[in-house]
């Protein structure tokens, strides 16, 4: 197998699994062997297109316990707190970033200001109902990205929050409830059901095409083309003749329009034989009881959705900003944004605010996990990665955006050089973005607040 | 009644025969209820802790009809009445736009209105006869300032147009397939008789008149009849063929939007809306849904171009059983019971709730408000009436004696400590933690619900409480009052929190309670004049003497909802009209729907501002 040479023996995506290939066999039967290996490979191995860079976030909601959560020390030799313990087998994989603010996150409502500039590090105006947003980071990279894969990015949650009136107001609730932006006035929901993203992502079209019948496909494909043809001249007659405001909505439906049709038309699923993405999750969203199998559930998903180059920029977001869910599995048993991270100093509710950020890190410690077991070509998963940990917020209690907690993983492809606590002066999580953009291949020069990357990360 | 080809809406909950109680306070109530008081004197007051079911002479559905104000009907009739809502005329409404006062009228605009989830499944249900609500499988929405259907955040995205062209796909599929009970009422002619092309003109003109909410140009027709072609020449049948095209005009956004496209997009002027318009903002607003065929067939006679001719669909929409979504989304979202569907109170702390019991929460509210939408009462009784719906569940939570059974009944409240909305489970549990009470929460929904007017934004960093202060475990009045201490909060919590207390007997699913923990409820409070109260009763008695402020309130609510926009500025003279409307009738719901039906406002936009947007 010429796939082995190339995984270095180690076991992963690109060396796939013997059951897999031996299971895909008859599909396989008579094709060239680039064509079940996968797009990502074929493409990687293409003259000219870069290997594949991946850009992932992780947020966590309300802040952390800050006393529990430094380290101690700086550089190589600093000491994991408490609250980074679960990172210790990959220590040499993550940084901890200290002293680094989100100051445009600053404004009279701490999580929706916050939320509002997490990914994207920009101020948000008191606007309701509309809203005046800017792109994110990660769809910065989505823009570039996308070119290679099935999907621009995914965007996945645990809770999607659903709040009407007057839930803070003066601002939109439509700032609250997601963190990925692709322009100002567009953003990108989150998926809580982790069957619908598996299908997203793995499925093919709701339209049965009889197994390996390309010509029923290729038709399929054809009439969902032709639909998309009529419904373009529909939005363009409506465009011509409205406002500004219901031309921006018109924008909005003819470029998800034309995302779909580059789907339909020029990147058919990745082949079963190449990508396992397994057995589909359970149907529906799972209880809070199930909290644990939830996050997991979502990120396989994600690192499947890698392995597969699905996707290469990918959002998870744990809960959301005003969670009011009770950890009990961790002998929590109070909700957790109400209760928890507005602690008013007390013991008890500090304590119970880093077993749960221990927890969250633990879950960071399992995504990365997984991501460093696949081998690929120029190293693994991780390796090609750059891995965004942190919260809208600082401390729960005072909703500050100074001196956030976050952990910076993988090594952008060489770009990085993980495993250091860095102590910075005053620095923007801009300047993060920027620097991270730089690893998946995009320049900016500015993004936010910031004009110019972080150094020494 | 409607000819509408989809099953006509069945009420979710079968209410028992409608059953009354009289009461000396409730004059007007009884009064309206033609033919079914027939124990007056049994409603007297009932000793303390327990309640008195009166049943009366049983009136079923339509016999009930006849006045504004008759109560749910035994709901398995389905249009035999949910509401037995007048068609008579009860209304008074004063006027005609009643804006004349406003001298020119801005009557704003609209951003092109996509429909919501909810009007999404609604909708094809009545085109296409589907109940499978296919947009559960969509983002869910984000929502407005005050409602779901705010237009300016109803916008789109890649993922919602992935699962909207999946959906459609099935829906149109499904529409045609051998056997499907609607493929008949789309097919409604023999391509092999007349031919390919009139056959499939014939087809799509219909389905695109019903599906776009306004008649289908010739080129849209022409473009929709190709797919049938497209289908043939690619060995494909006919019925596939209008799949196609049903499939292009559900994923259109002449479909999924609801465009009022100006003739002069450029004018400044303010126009009154065509019929199609006029009938689209009808029966998105009281139904949540398409016109039916009545309302099609009048805006297709141009009919709807006057107040009189509205105000009258109105009140026939008003009786239809597809008026329950106003109480259930207007309601629901304006109260905050949508909710309900989400808490999850911890068993820990509150053992007895279970989803029954948060789901006869939520019918309760549902049913109460169904009086004030479709009755004749004032809206101000909502917040002290003494009387509620209980099955046995929530009897049995309310301690409540003599309910039994899953049916809910109308029951007096009269010798109990609970009276009116705000001391109903639905809002109690909806505004609290899963582990306790939120009188912040309970404070900040009365300001924002009740008299519209939400407290101040909280400083930035909120500085830690004082644990020398507020030891660890002391009550919540206790810590909240450390709030209205410490000057950086006070400015919320002043006027928030007293009148979360008032509510503090209630514990977190609304049950009642003495203690909270080990100390003694203490629920004096204040509101925001000045007026102080000790206890849920003195708080909504003094409540209810912000008659002013409630009106305001209602009507910007009415407004925002029948619009699908939040008033700005430009809107302050209608708003007072409104609001003076209301006081006017007797704060009663209804009028103020016919009201703003008849308004400018809802019958015309202008283009554009005289400023440029």
């Amino acid at each position: 197998m010429a796939r082995r040479s190339v995984s270095r023996g180690v076991p992963g995506w690109w060396s796939i699994p013997r059951r897999s290939f031996l299971r895909g066999g008859a599909a396989m039967i008579g094709l060239p062997i680039l064509d079940i290996m996968g797009p990502s490979l074929k493409r990687a191995q293409a003259a000219g297109a870069p290997p594949p860079r991946r850009f992932v976030t992780f947020g966590i909601p309300a802040g952390v316990n800050t006393a529990a959560w430094k380290p101690t020390g700086t550089g190589t030799g600093y000491t994991l707190s408490s609250t980074l313990m679960p990172l210790a087998p990959l220590k040499n994989d993550v940084s901890i970033l200290m002293g680094v603010n989100n100051n445009p996150a600053n404004g009279p409502r701490g999580h929706t200001c916050g939320i509002g500039a997490f990914l994207t590090c920009f101020k948000i105006p008191m606007t309701d109902p509309g809203v005046t947003e800017s792109i994110s980071a990660d769809q910065v990279a989505a823009n570039y990205l996308k070119q290679f894969t099935k999907l621009p990015s995914i965007e996945l949650t645990t809770r999607i929050l659903h709040e009407t009136p007057n839930a803070e107001s003066g601002f939109s609730p439509a700032y609250k409830n997601v963190v990925s932006w692709t322009n100002a006035t567009t953003s990108l929901p989150f998926e809580e059901v982790p069957l619908n993203a598996f299908n997203r992502l793995f499925g093919t079209s709701t339209t049965t095409i009889p197994a390996g019948n390309s010509t029923a496909a290729t038709k399929q494909a054809m009439y969902r083309k032709s639909v998309l043809d009529s419904v373009a001249a529909d939005i363009a007659a409506i465009a011509a003749r409205g406002s500004a405001a219901d031309q921006a909505k018109m924008d909005q439906y003819l470029t998800s329009l034309r995302q779909l049709e580059t789907e339909i038309t020029t990147n058919p699923p990745p082949s079963p034989s190449s990508c396992m993405p397994g057995t589909p999750p359970p149907a529906g969203r799972p209880s809070d009881m199930n909290i644990q199998a939830h996050v997991k559930q979502m990120l396989d998903i994600m690192v499947m959705a890698m392995q597969c180059d699905a996707t290469r920029v990918l959002t998870f977001y744990y809960e959301n900003t005003v969670t009011s869910i009770v950890h009990s599995f961790l002998n929590v048993n109070v909700d957790y944004h109400g209760s928890v991270t507005h602690h008013n100093n007390d013991p008890q509710k500090l304590a119970w605010y880093a077993t749960v950020n221990n927890w969250q890190v633990s879950q960071l410690a399992y995504l990365l996990t997984q991501m460093k077991a696949i081998q690929e070509p120029d190293g693994t998963l991780l390796d090609n990665s750059v891995v965004f940990f942190s919260s809208e917020i600082s401390d729960g209690n005072s909703h500050s955006h100074s001196d956030l907690p976050i952990v910076l993983a993988g090594r952008g492809g060489g770009m990085l050089t993980p495993g250091r606590a860095i102590q910075f002066q005053n620095a923007n999580v801009s300047q993060l973005f920027i620097s991270m953009l730089a690893t998946v291949g995009v320049s900016v020069k500015s993004f936010g607040d910031g004009t110019s990357p972080l150094p020494g990360i | 009644m409607t000819s509408d080809p989809g099953p006509s809406m069945v009420p979710r909950v079968t209410v028992a025969p409608w059953v009354v109680f009289a009461l000396a306070t409730l004059v007007a109530f009884s009064a309206s209820c033609t033919g079914t008081i027939g124990d007056a004197a049994s409603g007297a007051r009932t000793g303390s802790g327990g309640s008195r079911v009166i049943t009366t002479g049983s009136t079923g559905g339509a016999t009930s009809t006849g006045t504004g104000a008759s109560p749910p009907a035994s709901g398995s009739g389905g249009s035999g009445g949910m509401h037995g809502a007048g068609t008579g005329g009860t209304v008074v409404v004063s006027g005609t736009g009643g804006t004349a006062a406003c001298g020119t009228v801005d009557p704003g605009r609209i951003t092109i209105h996509r429909l919501n989830n909810l009007e999404f499944d609604n909708t094809v249900r009545d085109l296409l006869g589907d109940t499978t609500q296919p947009a559960s499988t969509f983002p869910p929405d984000t929502g407005g300032a005050n409602f779901d259907n705010n237009a300016d955040v109803l916008g789109m995205n890649p993922l919602l147009f992935e699962r909207l062209e999946s959906a459609t796909d099935a829906l149109a599929n499904a529409a045609v397939a051998t056997g499907s009970p609607s493929l008949s009422k789309i097919v409604t002619c023999d391509p092999a008789k007349v031919g390919d092309s009139t056959c499939a003109t014939t087809v799509l003109t219909s389905f695109a008149r019903r599906a776009w909410r306004r008649q289908p140009t010739s080129d849209e027709i022409s473009r929709l009849v190709t797919f049938v072609s497209l289908a043939k020449s690619n060995g494909d049948g006919f019925n596939q063929g209008i799949a196609l095209a049903i499939k292009a005009t559900l994923v259109s956004p002449n479909f999924l939007f609801r465009p009022e496209l100006d003739p002069d997009p450029s004018a400044t002027s303010p126009r009154l809306l065509n019929s199609y318009e006029v009938a689209s903002r009808l029966s998105y607003f009281l139904w949540s849904s398409m016109p039916d065929d009545t309302l099609a067939a009048a805006a297709d006679a141009n009919q709807l171009q006057d107040v009189a001719s509205v105000q009258k669909q109105a009140t026939r929409m008003l009786a239809d059983p597809k008026a329950s979504q106003l109480v259930e989304t207007m309601g629901g979202e304006w109260f905050g019971t949508y909710k309900m569907a989400n808490v999850a109170p911890l068993a820990a702390s509150f053992p007895s709730y279970d989803a029954a019991l948060g789901a006869a929460m939520l019918q309760e509210t549902t049913l109460f408000l169904t009086d004030f939408f479709m009755g004749t009462d004032s809206f101000l009784d909502a917040l002290d009436a003494p009387w509620t719906y209980v099955n046995g569940r929530l009897a049995q939570h309310y301690g409540l004696n003599g309910v039994t059974g899953t049916s809910f009944q109308k029951v007096s409240l009269d010798g109990t400590q609970r009276l009116g909305l705000l001391m109903q489970g639905s809002m109690l549990t909806t505004t609290s933690f899963p582990t306790r009470t939120s009188p912040v929460r309970r404070g900040q929904w009365v300001l924002a619900n009740i008299l519209c007017s939400p407290p101040p934004s909280p400083p930035d960093n909120v500085p830690p409480l004082d644990q020398t202060v507020v030891p660890p475990g002391s009550s919540q009045r206790v810590q909240l009052e450390a709030h209205i201490a410490n000057p950086a909060c006070a400015g919320c919590h002043q006027v928030m929190d007293p009148l979360g207390f008032g509510l503090e007997h209630f514990d977190g699913i609304g049950h009642w309670r003495d203690l909270d923990g080990t100390a003694p409820i203490d629920a004096t409070g204040q509101l925001p004049g000045g007026q102080t109260f000790d206890g849920a009763m003195q708080m909504v008695a003094a409540l209810k003497q912000q008659a002013p402020a409630i009106s305001d309130c209602v009507s910007r609510k009415m407004f925002a909802y029948s619009l699908g926009r939040d008033p700005g500025p430009a809107d302050q003279c209608q708003l007072t009209q409104l609001s003076s409307q209301f006081a006017k009738a007797n704060y009663n719901i209804r009028s103020l729907i016919m009201q703003m039906v008849a308004s400018d406002t809802f019958r015309m936009r202008r283009p554009v501002a005289p400023g440029g947007i």
